[in-house]
């Protein structure tokens, strides 16, 4: 079996079309939106902000506390039932894993930075869209960051290495699949997240592991883009608002 | 070869590449990451000679001595009362520091303060797990009335308090308003409920245009446009603040990064505090002591100073020489040696003055004033040193 041709025509190693936000919900300290094809985050972060429950306080840092859900309708399937799922909960930890390296909270001791992370459409790669947005929030709120962390799944398709799998291609039966999630620190193409669901040869996973870090440049920069873009000086708006 | 990656007032994001080589050194909000320095924040790129700092666009506010917040009062402790910041960090508001009258122990702190009441206050000391000590013992510094609340950026501060408080005396003197800003991202205002709908309108668009230049002509035409007229004149810096005797000038320009427009705490409507120097006094001589840069403040002759309004209490007790001269800069602790009262009274804030002729208390109660100084010594370092507040928090 050999897969020929993209389910959406895409190159191998082509991303989907993004789309990236700073600053889209206003009462949030920090908030981001990422979407990578029909896959839509949206991140919020509060704080830092005093800790509840006390025992979870440490008196050294501050702790960064992420929640990932998924609204009921989001999925092409069945309803997602509200509330945390084991699922959630593992993906809350594991994002919150991609980020804590990057984010330096000693400045805050016993408080805590709070990112909740809400997809009100998802097409795979729900996690990566998640650590993107997540990224553009914490950096919209003014946390401490020696970098951005951007994600994307890589992986295998029958017989070819694949960039930023969608779900029908996760879904895809007539050959082994494997799912990749890969977060990267930019900079230093240091990796954050790595996991494997499926089949997968070594020499197979070193390949998608460098295409990771590659595609990973291109999705910081349209992080980049749209952090910059809330500060851009509309110059001919001002000066007609001023008259 | 060093080189510059951003100009000045660029925007940067975190894990930006500002400039390469030695020659430059990394400021607040980058860092060095082998030879090239780095953002590690969102802002604004200052470069000030060979030093490259970033101008936070947004960010939590971190409290530092000597600053003025908007506080409320959550918490009613056997020491004092316990006030919410708008920050992560914990306040504790002593009943030392909160009023000049004296205050019985036991007594009904709901009197002074009740849980829910805002105030203005003075940061008096930071700790290192970020507790903060609160006074109310300062020009302006006061429990709160009636008024409006509003929330701003904290970074946004310096934009709207403007040079020596320019713009946010523009608004208030074109609307009329009484209005108080909080370093903490808190501001309270009060008057004609129209004026005050224009000044949180002015406010919200020095906010939202903190980041580009040109924002007090702006400010002042959109004051214009809604019919009001902004009076020409010198802006007056009438922020409430903490008072500080002798304290160093040097340290305080440091900590005042950001805040108060970069002006200097001169102007005084005249004398707010009249000297009532007990102890070793040479009359005018020793002026310089008190913040001696301070001009058209403390210009007290020697002999019996009685008059003016009594503003705060003087309760210099007999703990010791009283010295009035330049040992007294640099802080609370450590400078005053000779001082042989065990450090309790210096090292307290120097705001705080304390008379034997207290205007409460009267003459017959020096002797009480003295010994009760001598007792309260070792709860006021804990207060001071903010472990009563650790336990308090349990």
């Amino acid at each position: 079996m050999t897969y020929k041709k993209r389910y959406d025509g895409r190159d191998f190693t082509e991303l989907r079309p993004m789309e990236a936000k700073a600053g889209v919900i206003k009462q949030a300290d920090g908030s981001g939106m990422f979407r990578a094809g029909k896959t839509t985050a949206l991140a919020a972060v509060y704080g830092p902000r005093e800790l509840h429950p006390k025992f979870m306080q440490d008196p050294t840092k501050g702790i960064l506390r992420v929640t990932y859900s998924m609204m009921p309708f989001s999925g092409a399937g069945e309803r997602v039932r509200t509330g945390p799922s084991r699922r959630s909960k593992e993906l809350s930890m594991v994002i919150q894993k991609a980020l804590q390296p990057v984010v330096d909270l000693k400045d805050f001791p016993n408080s805590v930075v709070d990112v909740f992370i809400e997809l009100p459409e998802t097409d795979a790669g729900s996690r990566c869209a998640s650590i993107n947005a997540a990224s553009i929030a914490l950096a919209d709120a003014g946390i401490t960051m020696k970098d951005m962390v951007a994600a994307v799944s890589v992986g295998r398709v029958d017989d070819k290495t694949v960039v930023d799998l969608d779900y029908q291609e996760e879904a895809h039966e007539e050959g082994h699949v494997a799912d990749i999630p890969v977060a990267v620190i930019p900079s230093t193409g240091e990796i954050t997240l790595l996991q494997l669901d499926g089949v997968c040869e070594p020499s197979r996973l070193k390949e998608a592991l460098a295409m990771a870090v590659e595609a990973a440049k291109k999705i910081n920069a349209v992080q980049i883009a749209a952090l910059k873009d809330k500060y851009k000086k509309p110059s001919a708006e001002t000066d007609a608002s001023s008259e | 070869m060093s080189q510059l990656f951003v100009q000045d007032k660029d925007v940067v994001v975190p894990g930006e590449s500002l400039a390469e080589g030695m020659d430059y050194l990394p400021g607040p909000g980058s860092y060095r990451k082998g030879d090239t320095i780095v953002a590690n924040r969102v802002g604004l790129v200052s470069v000030a000679g060979r030093a490259i700092k970033l101008i936070p666009l947004s960010g939590p506010y971190m409290p530092k001595r000597d600053d003025v917040i908007i506080c409320k009062v959550t918490d009613i402790t056997l020491n004092g009362w316990r006030l919410d910041t708008n920050t992560p960090s914990s306040a504790m508001l002593s009943v030392r520091d909160a009023t000049n009258t004296f205050i019985v122990k036991g007594s009904d702190l709901t009197k002074i303060l009740q849980i829910g009441d805002y105030l203005v206050g003075g940061v008096v000391q930071v700790t290192t797990q970020k507790l903060i000590d609160v006074t109310l013992r300062g020009p302006g510094l006061r429990k709160l009335a009636s008024g409006q609340l509003l929330k701003f950026s904290p970074n946004k501060f310096p934009r709207i308090i403007g040079r020596q408080g320019s713009m946010v005396s523009m608004i208030k003197r074109a609307t009329n308003c009484q209005i108080v800003v909080g370093q903490n991202g808190l501001i309270w205002m009060s008057g004609e409920p129209a004026m005050e709908v224009i000044a949180v309108e002015a406010i919200r668009f020095i906010e939202d245009n903190a980041h580009t230049s040109g924002v007090t002509d702006r400010v002042k035409k959109l004051l214009e446009s809604k019919g009001l007229t902004v009076p020409e004149g010198e802006a007056q810096d009438d922020q409430p603040r903490i008072e500080r005797f002798g304290a160093d000038r040097e340290e305080r320009g440091e900590s005042r990064e950001g805040g108060f427009g970069g002006g200097e705490r001169r102007s005084f409507d005249g004398p707010r505090e009249p000297r009532r120097d007990f102890g070793n006094r040479d009359g005018g001589d020793r002026r310089g002591g008190f913040g001696g840069n301070r001009e058209g403040g403390f210009n007290r002759d020697g002999g019996n100073r009685d008059g003016g309004e009594r503003r705060f209490e003087r309760r210099d007790s007999g703990n010791g020489e009283r010295r009035f001269d330049g040992e007294r800069s640099g802080g609370f602790q450590g400078n005053n040696s000779g001082n042989s009262n065990g450090g309790s009274r210096f090292d307290r804030p120097r705001f705080e003055r304390r008379d034997n002729n207290g205007s409460s208390n009267g003459a017959p109660n020096n002797n009480n004033n003295g010994s009760n100084d001598n007792n309260n010594a070792p709860s006021d370092n804990n207060a001071s040193n903010g472990s009563s507040s650790d336990d308090s928090q349990q």
